[in-house]
């Protein structure tokens, strides 16, 4: 008997649909043609409206930018000047323009969020997991609040692109950790530490002990991975040592010295106390900035004559004893955070968005499901993330401590965001937010992959 | 994966990008593009047929054959009103890409690599959806005949095509796109005939002589059959002399209406053809080319190849003869000979692709020239319009979105006209109007309530040539009658720049039928007799006595049917008179100002129950009565005629003036002295309210009635 003849419609489906979804080339060039249709999509959304001359700069951080850059990286001035030295060099290869600079850093955000959803579809297992990290991954890109930093020349979008980009590589490198992959997430995060001073402490703090750590006693590896454990130690260490000491010889650090003492010391009993005690010059003339910033008052503190000796104080000790501040009243500063985090997760950054990306990019998924927006919000966040970390532990416990210790270094990097400057805090907290976000991400995807994993292992098994 | 094939990856992805910001750019821009002269004449030509039935020939004089009004009215039927031209930008990148795709298999099937063919597609698609050319980015009907010769060239083309189980039908379809060119458009026989040469020599291939025979007839027959369908269809409607008025009268009066002989007409083209090579030296290069390439390599050349080469140049000369024998040399008419050109220029490519490939063997930059063909367009051929579609794109919410944007910055007399016609009919009612634009029905959504949407039509004007009463189509006044028999149009509206000619059966119908209710600056606005006395006089209704928004503390002093206050109180935006809490009444009695030390100013004012929304105020300023809102003036006009200028400021006005505020559902117009003085739309407005601004007044007799019965009100 002849078998059944398919119909033309199953046919079709068979030869053309079917057989191209189960063929991995064909899928892999049908996903870079959609994500290159997405990418343009949301370039056209983001920049179209003010495309092409309407792109203007005002504040007052975008000239330094264009200042620091137009120093050269050829003079030793550019180093040490006003700003860390990796936006400045965007700037400066693109010409100072700054359409061009916008065009750029907008592909590179929307290329390093593709990268991460690439990341995430190789790493994960099971085609749900996948599917989750994918979207949720291109959610936060796509969030206004972090998406409308591409249209300024400041430097938090190449700050969030690029520490997307090293979280994936560091995600990457710890599912099959190598000497090549750890070469390359070293080199997105020096990329990442010379964006902004602020990225230092964390890594500091947790990145460069890990590494020197790891080099040490991770047994089960061979000496050539560990001396190149211990060599990234140590460069990324002698980065963020660089780093901070040009910026603090720049003397920029003072203004965040003088609005911390205007705006959160003087209005507090105790702190001005133990700053008056470590040397902190008083005056009338001082206790007449309480609440007010060095920009304030047509910047008073930074040229009322009566503050000189003040001034003074900041460019130097000031800035040390402000350092030793954050640790030494840290429950203070931590309860301080605590109660400004409703506004500060909450904030759309309207204030910012001065070409109105909001209003054509797709708003923040609701339910907090984009990130948390609320301290209750930030605690679930938290939670699922810690549980996430759990259930990868057993199997997958690279990851786990991988990704658990990009979380800690997330909450340092929301802590020094905070403590750092109280002027345009808000601003100051997009870029570890939108890290911290794609983190708890990560760790509830690689969570729920493995738990996906074990049980239908466990099926397989007991079929 | 090889460094080169990930160099083939990103190319292709760069590629994908570039070109998906080309179509969304053109999509976006053209919708605004394509809004063009002809594209809007067709509309009100479809608004009128899907208002009033009939064929397109009995709600418009068109020269041209149905398919033109047929896609128009596809575009209507899968859109809304404020989203069809949306639809028509869609059809542009239709068309632009099979020409772009017409272009590419040209290329290749004289021996270019498929990834060059693409690149000539993505250029000569830029050139057609986006270029400065005038015919790029619109659907004039000679780029719908463009599009169908560049489908049948892109049948004839492929040898598959031609396999004897898809032979017959491809003759067919061929055959038909062929046919609705020529019934388009006659003049293009000659460019469909080239394109029909193609396809014949297609034929030369098929082995089984039945099938060739029976193709050949098919070839040969279909396009005839399909050019006369049209008159055929007509004839059996019984409407063949409503067609036959449009697509060969007056197209012959438009022939003869230039009065220049045959000698003439050439020579004027050669001056033509002189001028534009001279301004487009490209062109003659590429054409230059092309016939010295076709001379030189003519034997080299297998039968094909021949035949591609004689029927680009046979559609050439044929585009030329078209736009020499048609007299006009309008920019956007140019699209028939941009097609063949941008086919020679693929020729001359796909040749020379050959020649150095045969010399040198593969290039391995192929993978690349895609992306340069996309920096290329975008660098050579100005960015201009893909800029501005970007733009579009970005900003695109919604269609009616869109809409609202675009209705917020219309023009004030256009306002004031829409106001007007919203008291007496409802959208897509009919308007009659003395114009020679398209725009003048579709700008406040009306449809013509005559087939003769221009008075050209009636008096005889020929575009570009002589205006005569034998250029009037001999049936023309019996159709205007019946026409205005079936619309019985509520509104006339006369441009004030073009008056309306008298001593015609036009100009007598609107002296009986109509009374001038509105003299702007731009339109004289007419409503039909009855509905002018419901709008400038109406039913009184019964005697009102307004209220006050601050009550007892209010400084207006209330009465029955009367209301006033004094010139010498402090204006106060909050201190107003009630007049209407809704919509749908006619509030009627006598103002007189009390003017201040700055003049008087009455503010009618519209509100909406949200503070936040825009109010609507028609205002009476000393002499002068304009509408606008808070921030805006729509439209000024002087209360009194205009008298000699004397220099001197004009004493303040203090007469007493007989008013009403007539309320539609959708717009309101302030009536003083029996005339309608100003006029505004409603969206979100609900109320009115009397805000002095300036000076004092009394009001009496104040009277509530109701709205006229044709302005949108239930009842």
């Amino acid at each position: 008997m002849e078998p059944a003849r398919k119909r033309p419609v199953g046919e079709f489906l068979d030869r053309v649909v079917w057989a191209r979804l189960s063929n991995p080339a064909w899928i892999s060039v049908a996903g870079g043609v959609c994500a290159s249709l997405g990418l343009m999509i949301f370039m056209v959304r983001v920049l179209g409206a003010s495309w092409p001359g309407q792109f203007k700069i005002f504040f007052p951080d975008s000239f330094s930018f264009k200042n620091a850059a137009g120093l050269t990286p050829f003079s030793p001035a550019f180093y040490a000047a006003e700003r860390p030295i990796a936006f400045p060099t965007l700037l400066f290869l693109l010409g100072r323009s700054t359409v061009v600079t916008v065009v750029v850093q907008t592909l590179l955000y929307g290329l390093a969020y593709l990268f991460g959803v690439r990341v995430a579809c190789r790493i994960l297992r099971q085609p749900e997991s996948r599917l989750l990290a994918g979207m949720a991954i291109i959610a936060i890109g796509l969030e206004p609040r972090f998406a409308l930093w591409n249209t300024h020349i400041l430097s938090e979008s190449l700050g969030m692109t690029l520490a997307a980009v090293s979280v994936m590589l560091w995600w990457r490198f710890s599912v099959t950790p190598g000497v090549v992959r750890l070469r390359w997430a070293g080199v997105a995060t020096i990329a990442w530490l010379t964006v902004r001073d602020s990225n230092v402490p964390p890594w500091m703090a947790v990145g460069v002990p890990a590494l020197l750590i790891a080099s040490f006693w991770w047994r089960g590896t061979d000496a050539e991975f560990r001396r190149s454990l211990r060599r990234w130690g140590v460069i990324t260490l002698v980065v963020c040592l660089g780093v901070a000491v040009t910026q603090s010889a720049n003397g920029r650090n003072r203004y965040a010295t003088l609005n911390n003492v205007g705006l959160r010391v003087l209005p507090d009993a105790e702190l001005t106390a133990w700053f008056v005690d470590q040397g902190m010059p008083t005056s009338p003339a001082l206790v007449e900035r309480t609440g007010s910033s060095s920009f304030d008052d047509s910047w008073e503190m930074l040229k009322s004559p009566a503050l000189e000796e003040f001034r003074s104080w900041a460019r130097g000790a000031g800035q040390r004893q402000m350092l030793v501040s954050y640790a030494r009243f840290a429950p203070h500063w931590v309860g301080a955070l605590y109660d400004d985090l409703p506004v500060l997760l909450n904030s759309d950054q309207s204030a910012y968005d001065a070409f109105h990306v909001a209003q054509r990019v797709p708003p923040a998924l609701p339910g907090q499901l984009g990130g948390p927006t609320s301290r209750m919000g930030l605690l679930i966040w938290t939670l699922l993330a810690a549980v996430g970390l759990a259930l990868a532990a057993r199997r997958r416990g690279l990851q786990s401590i991988v990704l658990g210790l990009l979380l800690a270094s997330c909450f340092i990097d929301l802590y020094m965001a905070y403590v750092g400057d109280s002027v345009e805090v808000q601003r100051h907290m997009v870029g570890p937010l939108s890290r911290m976000v794609l983190v708890m991400v990560l760790c509830i995807a690689t969570g729920l992959d493995a738990a996906f994993t074990s049980i239908r292992l466990r099926k397989v098994g007991s079929a | 994966m090889s460094p080169l094939a990930r160099w083939q990856r990103l190319a292709l992805f760069a590629t994908v990008f570039l070109v998906g910001a080309m179509v969304v750019g053109a999509f976006f821009h053209n919708e605004f593009r394509a809004q063009n002269w002809d594209p809007q004449q067709t509309r009100d030509y479809v608004e009128r047929t899907i208002r009033f039935g009939g064929t397109f020939y009995e709600n418009g004089l068109h020269n041209k054959g149905p398919l033109e009004p047929m896609v128009y009215r596809l575009a209507a039927l899968v859109t809304s009103w404020n989203g069809f031209w949306y639809a028509i930008s869609f059809f542009v990148l239709i068309v632009s890409g099979l020409i772009a795709w017409a272009a590419s298999n040209t290329a290749r099937a004289l021996g270019g690599h498929r990834l060059l063919g693409v690149a000539i597609g993505i250029a000569v698609f830029f050139h057609f959806a986006l270029g400065k050319a005038d015919y790029a980015g619109v659907l004039y009907s000679r780029n719908m005949v463009v599009g169908l010769l560049a489908g049948a060239w892109l049948i004839a083309l492929a040898p598959r095509s031609w396999v004897p189980r898809r032979a017959q039908w491809s003759s067919l379809a061929v055959g038909v796109l062929l046919g609705l060119a020529t019934q388009t458009l006659f003049v293009s026989a000659i460019a469909a005939f080239a394109v029909g040469l193609l396809a014949w020599n297609a034929l030369h291939d098929i082995d089984d002589d039945a099938l060739y025979r029976r193709c050949r007839r098919i070839l040969a027959i279909t396009p005839a059959a399909v050019t006369v369908a049209a008159p055929a269809y007509y004839l059996i409607r019984n409407r063949f002399q409503e067609f036959w008025s449009g697509w060969w009268t007056y197209a012959k009066y438009q022939n003869t209406g230039t009065g220049r002989s045959l000698a003439n007409q050439l020579v004027y083209g050669r001056d033509v053809i002189l001028r534009y090579y001279r301004s487009w030296p490209v062109s003659l290069v590429i054409v230059t080319t092309f016939v010295v390439i076709t001379v030189s390599l003519w034997r080299t050349l297998d039968r094909r190849e021949r035949t591609v080469h004689l029927s680009i140049m046979v559609w050439f000369l044929g585009a030329w003869t078209e736009l020499v024998m048609g007299q006009r040399y309008s920019s956007h008419y140019f699209s028939i000979l941009a097609v063949p050109t941008a086919l020679m220029a693929a020729t001359i490519v796909g040749h020379a692709y050959r020649l150095l490939q045969r010399a040198r063997g593969e290039f391995r930059s192929v993978v690349a020239w895609p992306l340069v063909a996309c920096l290329f367009s975008i660098v050579a051929m100005g960015g201009g319009h893909l800029n501005q579609g970007l733009q579009a794109a970005s900003s695109f919410n919604s269609v009616s979105q869109s809409a609202k944007g675009r209705q917020a910055v219309e023009l004030g007399p256009t306002r004031t006209v829409r106001a007007t016609l919203d008291l007496v009919s409802k959208a897509d009612d009919p308007l009659l109007a003395w114009t020679e634009f398209p725009w003048t029905y579709l700008n406040v959504r009306r449809v013509a309530a005559t087939r003769f949407i221009w008075k050209s039509f009636m008096m005889g004007q020929i575009y570009l040539g002589r205006t005569g009463p034998q250029y009037v189509l001999p049936k023309t006044w019996q159709w205007f009658d019946e026409d205005m028999h079936q619309a019985n149009p509520s509104a006339f509206l006369e441009e004030t720049a073009m008056p309306l000619s008298q001593g015609n059966p036009f100009a007598d119908y609107v002296n009986e039928e109509f009374t001038q209710v509105f003299a702007g600056a731009d339109y004289n606005i007419y409503l039909r007799n009855d509905q002018a006395d419901d709008v400038l006089r109406g039913q009184p209704g019964a005697q009102m006595s307004p209220t006050r928004t601050q009550g007892t503390t209010s400084k207006w002093v209330v009465g029955s049917g009367t209301a006033s206050l004094a010139a010498d109180v402090a204006p106060n935006a909050d201190d107003l008179l009630q007049l209407s809490p809704g919509l749908c009444s006619r509030i009627s009695g006598t103002y007189t100002a009390v003017p201040g030390t700055a003049g008087s100013f009455l503010s009618f004012r519209f509100d909406s129950a949200r503070a936040s929304d825009e109010k609507m105020r028609l205002n009476i300023a000393d002499r002068q009565v304009f509408s606008g809102n808070d921030n805006t003036v729509f439209e000024s006009v002087a209360l009194d005629p205009p008298s000699t200028d004397t220099g001197e400021p004009p004493p303040p006005d203090t007469a007493t003036h007989e008013f009403a505020v007539v309320i539609g559902k959708y717009s309101a117009a302030l009536v003083i002295d029996g005339q309608i003085r100003a006029a505004v739309r409603l969206t979100t407005q609900t109320h009115l309210s009397l805000e002095m601004r300036n000076g004092g007044v009394e009001l009496a007799g104040l009277h509530v009635g109701p709205p006229p019965p044709d302005s949108g009100c239930p009842g």
